[in-house]
């Protein structure tokens, strides 16, 4: 039914299909990545992400679990078509995860296969060009640098966060490079801490783009190659017309945003109603940190796309096409677009946090959520443990905030408490909601929670988190949530209060406490 | 008196409508449907539909020493979990953790969503208690007893008399719950539902929801069954459960409860797909708002971990996959495409075609197309209940929307181009969310056998399976009521579950089998078929799959290495293998009916009739349809598409390039023709 239909505009059944078809390619492959990965992270937390590419490295549709990773591949890809021009070959795979050229934080590594039409090689180089992309990015469980899980606190340089790979050329013709890669974790100075799990991941990168580029492959042989590539072009038409739709419905604005290290998010936003495009201008924001609270500028844009996908009430596809309305300045050299060797860790799971409230308060559409993940980790010799801890979501026109939830630019699990005691020396004391630390209003924001942990062995333990200082704020009239606390309790009672990062020697019968920060209300309370 | 000369009924009481397959005193099967709510005629629709089966006169009571044996599959927990409808609740849980069950894994539903919204909690107070185990089981704190008595009967006394035990390592350690669940005896508490005994596995927060789901449905699925024993007193009567096995009345609780409709169409389909010689089938049970799938490849698969209406579930339950697409999906044009769903006109007001101001549904494209004709559905609807659905209205909206998709693309389409459309958008639907579940656990579609039933299912099947690249389609004599006559072909199964935790090594197996031999504590007969499982997983991960114990530990792991190489395609053989867990299983086989095999009484070179022949549009242009009745045909009967075969309860479409066939036994083999 679909034959001898002209490819100048859309045809409403084929954009559906075409859409859903898309869409569903990228999540086979995240279902390939989520079955063939060894690491938990990948396998369980979900931590992980895959997409399609169009020919000119545009983004057609990806299937995040994890909002931090929204459309964060693109400029991956573009980097890599940049860096290697027309010298692409069949079987060949790259990897990335170079934070100042598409990364995010170095634990985040992409592969990425160009696809071609025919397999075989014709001719001599460069006789044929990739037709499509595709790209599987996956959370490492540990990239070396200078702490197990390559998640350091305190790190000042890239090098003390891991093994950077800037379009490291994996897979050549189909021979995976197992010695060169073997060769860049191991000659660090901080080496990666267990190469065959980065090498098993790797592998079941591999396969998941291996089942994407099989399905692209099929749609061509049903469809054909012009029109595969020209609904590719449509579907991005039709995010771009939805994103746009929404923009009418926004005002101008802007907000300055103030971290607990002093350094400011400023952000202005300034719609172009008739022609429904959306300035926004990070102009203003503090230049590059000393600390890690530095964020790529794919964060950014993982964020800016979280905050407009969030303004749309429709299932839309996330690609391209959602982020052409809208121009993001990012002056270079800021900590929302460091330059090498900027350290860059908590830029992604803190700084992003930062970044969407802000974004929020500009719009004026709802009040601060707890702005942190509240990176906890533990650790020695023998056991190593990270997680992120809920906190309360910020209340907006017409709703309120929600209690003791993972907000905005994550999503993962948590630890099980009864797994958590039996696998690791500590005791979970208690967890339960931190009352009365929500903002009040017209609608009030949603409380955080409190989280005691108890230490059995000896152990370091390290916090990475934000609005310890600076509350998160409400909106409209809305007061704001309550800030975070964490402190250590020792055996003897006494009472050591942290800052929002702090690594800490733990003793057995120490007691690690984290109370998370409350959500921001909105509008006025109304008196009776 | 002899069973084979008493009556047998298998009884699915569904949202809508109850099916009852009754097998009578000279074994042969009758089927009758009915609302499950009318209270104008009848205050129980499965008594009532005995009743009608049996010829019982209203005013007399029903003659139970002629009915050997009632099994049932009931939705009636299922909704009140659904509708928040069950028994108050109080949780009993350690101090400190009063919210563990609201904050679960901290993860919302929605990521896009800016208002945060959580399912809400089936309890309705808290009792923090003073008591607490270590992971090792040693005794950090013990009960404050008497704190407990006095909480519990100021809990009581606001008149909430059922209450789940959830205390941490208690899955393990179990003194604790039970010092606790004796107190609430005392006190006067009806409904006890303690961890251990309800999910005995390692999770604080799963197996907390499944013990508060069991003490929030438990007495209302007690109510149920004395309301139904009062009126059949003295009958056996067994209850179907999530994990596909039958329970007596008396042990049918809560948490095994939700899935009991759905199972009973598994195990039809199974059960009857084997006896048709197919060994390897996906289920497809269509409904009005969405579509229940499931994979069977030689035994049932069961999932330990479900969630099912906000309630994490941690029982074993057979793996039924909900796709949200169903008859009713409604379908819009946005301006730029067609979109089917996820919005459905559910029951009321259903599609357009029930003439009560409905939207276009996939049902009403089905209309539109001449796939569903009116003359041959129940002349039910409208407002005095007496008309035929309308094929009017259909034809009118399909036009208006045509206009619409005219006027803004430029593309000029006929109405019945337009639902075509439509359908081809829902069949894609329907088939990727099938692909993804079926890659999931590393099947290839391709080699199985749909076995359809239910309602819809047999509208779109040639389409679905053409999708998917499946060749062959089974429809059984009762698809309409399989999941009823499925209750009937089921085994009395009951499933005992024990936590182990423990590397898999020689040394364990003695602790292993004297752990087995323990959780068998009935007698058994020696028609009982014990069956011994493992659950195994790789060192410091979470996917575990499920082993046939064997007292040799090579083969063991051997089958755990094939099995994961299958499902996630690689091996990790320098990793341990942990036991997270045994199951022991007792399947007591039931005296099942037979299928009747049919003798044809046409003569071979005589086709059945066509009862007319109808347009139907279908691959881009009308064809001729003609119409048979189902039960005209006969073995050996050979009908080529396009064609439709309509039956009381459904229709089934035969799309051009397809053929149905009848074997022996009377079911519809539905086979693409090859080109």
């Amino acid at each position: 039914m679909f034959q001898n239909l002209d490819l100048n505009k859309p045809d409403p059944i084929r954009l559906e299909i075409f859409k859903n078809l898309y869409q569903f390619i990228a999540e086979q492959m995240g279902i390939v990545l989520q079955n063939t990965a060894a690491s938990v992270n990948i396998k369980e937390r979900l931590d992980f992400s895959c997409a399609i590419f169009h020919a000119d490295g545009s983004l057609v549709a990806n299937a995040p679990h994890i909002p931090v990773h929204l459309g964060s591949m693109s400029a991956s890809i573009t980097s890599l078509i940049n860096h290697v021009q027309d010298k692409f070959k069949p079987g060949d795979v790259y990897l990335s995860n170079n934070p100042y050229n598409g990364g995010t934080h170095l634990p985040d590594v992409t592969a990425i296969t160009p696809v071609f039409k025919s397999p075989i090689l014709e001719g001599k180089e460069g006789g044929q060009k990739p037709i499509f992309y595709v790209a599987s990015r996956g959370h490492q469980a540990d990239i070396g640098g200078i702490s197990p899980g390559s998640m350091p606190p305190h790190s000042t340089t890239i090098e003390e966060e891991g093994i950077l790979l800037d379009n490291f050329l994996l897979v050549e013709s189909g021979n995976f490079r197992e010695d060169a890669i073997t060769e860049i974790l191991t000659n660090h100075n901080y080496p990666a801490r267990n190469i065959p799990q980065n090498l098993a991941d790797f592998k079941a990168q591999i396969a998941a783009n291996n089942r994407g580029a099989t399905e692209l492959l099929k749609m061509v042989e049903q469809y054909g190659l012009e029109t595969v590539q020209t609904y590719m072009q449509f579907v991005q038409d039709n995010a771009e017309l939805a994103v746009r739709k929404a923009i009418a419905n926004l005002k101008d604005g802007k907000f300055i945003y103030t971290m607990d290290n002093g350094a400011q998010i400023q952000v202005k936003v300034t719609i172009d109603q008739d022609n429904a495009r959306a300035a926004i201008d990070f102009t203003g924001t503090s230049p590059q940190q000393q600390s890690n609270f530095n964020a790529p500028a794919a964060v950014t844009q993982a964020a800016v796309l979280y905050v407009f996908r969030t303004l749309v009430d429709d299932a839309i596809p996330l690609n391209a096409g959602c982020l052409k309305p809208i121009e993001i300045i990012i002056p270079e050299g800021c900590m929302l677009n460091p330059t090498y060797p900027a350290a860059v860790v908590a830029g992604n799971v803190e700084t992003s946090q930062t970044i969407v409230d802000a974004l929020y308060g500009a719009l004026g559409i709802m009040a601060a959520s707890q702005g942190t993940m509240n990176n906890f980790t533990f650790g020695n010799q023998h056991y190593q443990y990270y997680e992120t801890i809920c906190g309360g979501s910020g209340a907006g026109n017409g709703f309120n905030g929600t209690d003791a939830v993972q907000t905005h630019m994550t999503n993962s699990l948590l630890t099980d408490p009864e797994v958590l005691e039996s696998r690791y020396p500590v005791m979970l004391e208690s967890f339960s909601i931190r009352e009365n630390s929500q903002g009040r209003g017209q609608y009030s924001g949603g409380n955080g929670v409190v989280r005691k942990v108890r230490f059995l062995e000896s152990m370091t333990a390290g916090i990475l988190s934000s609005h310890r200082v600076v509350p998160p704020f409400g909106l409209a009239g809305g007061t704001s949530g309550k800030v975070g606390k964490s402190y250590v309790i020792r055996k003897d009672q006494s009472i050591e209060d942290l800052d929002s990062t702090a690594t800490v020697e733990m003793q057995p019968g120490d007691t690690f406490v984290i109370e998370t920060p409350g959500g921001g209300g909105y509008g006025y309370t109304k008196s009776d | 008196m002899n069973s084979k000369q008493r009556w047998q009924f298998y009884i699915d009481r569904g949202g809508t409508f109850t099916d009852i397959v009754g097998k009578t005193p000279q074994n042969k099967i009758i089927v009758h449907k009915l609302l499950s709510e009318n209270p104008e005629q009848y205050q129980d629709a499965p008594i009532q539909g005995i009743r009608d089966l049996m010829g019982i006169a209203p005013n007399q009571p029903i003659p139970t020493a002629q009915i050997e044996v009632v099994k049932m599959g009931t939705t009636v927990a299922t909704n009140a979990l659904l509708e928040r409808k069950g028994d108050r609740v109080v949780l009993l849980i350690n101090r400190g953790f009063k919210d563990a069950l609201r904050i679960g894994y901290q993860n919302r539903p929605d990521i896009f969503a800016r208002e945060i919204i959580l399912p809400s909690m089936l309890y309705e107070t808290v009792v923090e208690i003073d008591a607490r185990y270590d992971a090792q089981g040693n005794e950090l704190q013990p009960v404050d007893t008497h704190q407990v008595r006095q909480d519990l009967r100021a809990v009581y006394e606001t008149g909430i008399s059922s209450c789940a035990i959830v205390l941490l390592h208690g899955y393990r350690y179990t003194n604790h719950e039970l010092q606790v669940a004796q107190i609430a005896e005392s006190v006067g508490f009806t409904q006890i539902s303690i961890s251990h005994r309800v999910s005995p596995l390692i999770k604080l927060v799963s197996r907390g929801d499944t013990t508060v789901v069991d003490a929030y449905l438990t007495p209302i699925l007690r109510r149920y069954i004395d309301r139904i024993t009062h009126q059949l007193p003295d009958t056996p009567l067994m209850f179907m459960k999530s994990d596909g096995g039958l329970a007596n009345g008396d042990n049918f609780q809560g948490k095994d409860s939700i899935l009991s409709g759905p199972a009973g169409g598994i195990v039809g389909a199974v059960q009857t797909s084997q006896k048709a010689g197919f060994n390897r089938i996906v289920t497809f049970d269509m409904g009005g708002t969405s579509t229940d799938v499931a994979h069977y490849a030689g035994e049932y698969e069961r999932e330990l971990d479900s969630e099912i209406a906000g309630a994490r579930m941690r029982v074993p339950v057979l793996a039924i996959h909900t796709i949200a697409a169903g008859g009713g999906s409604i379908l819009t044009f946005d301006g730029l495409s067609y979109r089917v769903g996820p919005e459905s006109g559910g029951s009321n007001p259903g599609p357009a075609c029930y003439r009560r101001g409905g939207e276009l549904t996939v049902t009403d494209a089905n209309v539109m197309l001449g796939k569903i004709q009116p003359q041959y559905f129940p002349v039910v609807f409208g407002q005095d209940g007496n008309q035929s659905l309308d094929r009017e209205i259909v034809k009118s909206k399909f036009q208006q929307l045509t206009a619409k998709i005219t006027a803004t693309t430029g593309n000029h389409l006929t109405p019945e181009q337009v639902a075509s459309g439509f359908m081809a958008i829902a069949v894609a639907n329907m088939a990727n969310a099938l692909k993804k579940i079926s890659l999931q656990r590393g099947y290839d579609l391709s080699l199985y056998t749909l076995c359809c039933f239910g309602g819809a299912g047999a509208q779109v099947a040639c389409l679905v399976a053409d999708n998917l690249g499946i060749s062959k389609i089974l429809i059984h004599p009762y698809a309409g009521v399989l999941s009823a006559y499925g209750i009937g072909l089921a085994d009395v199964r009951s499933t005992k579950v024990m936590s182990v935790e423990e590397t898999l090594t020689p040394e364990i197996m003695p602790q292993l089998k004297s752990l087995l031999a323990s959780l068998i504590n009935t007698e058994i007969s020696s028609d009982t078929a014990v069956i011994n499982k493992v659950n195994l997983k790789y060192i410091g991960t979470d996917s575990t799959l499920n082993i046939d114990f064997n007292t040799d530990i090579a083969i063991m792991e051997q089958n755990f290495t094939n099995k994961h190489k299958t499902q996630y395609g690689f091996i990790q053989p320098e990793k341990e293998l942990v036991i997270e867990s045994v199951t022991v299983e007792l399947v007591q086989k039931m005296d099942t009916p037979e299928e009747a095999i049919i003798d044809r009484t046409r003569p071979l070179n005589e086709p059945p009739t066509v009862i007319e022949t109808v347009p139907m549009f279908a691959a881009d242009s009308w064809h001729d349809a003609q119409v048979y009745c189902r039960e005209n045909l006969q073995p050996h009967d050979c009908i080529k598409g396009a064609a439709i075969i309509v039956e009381e309860i459904s229709t089934i479409i035969i799309e051009p390039d397809w053929q149905a066939t009848v074997n022996d036994h009377n079911y519809l083999i539905l086979e693409q023709i090859s080109h």
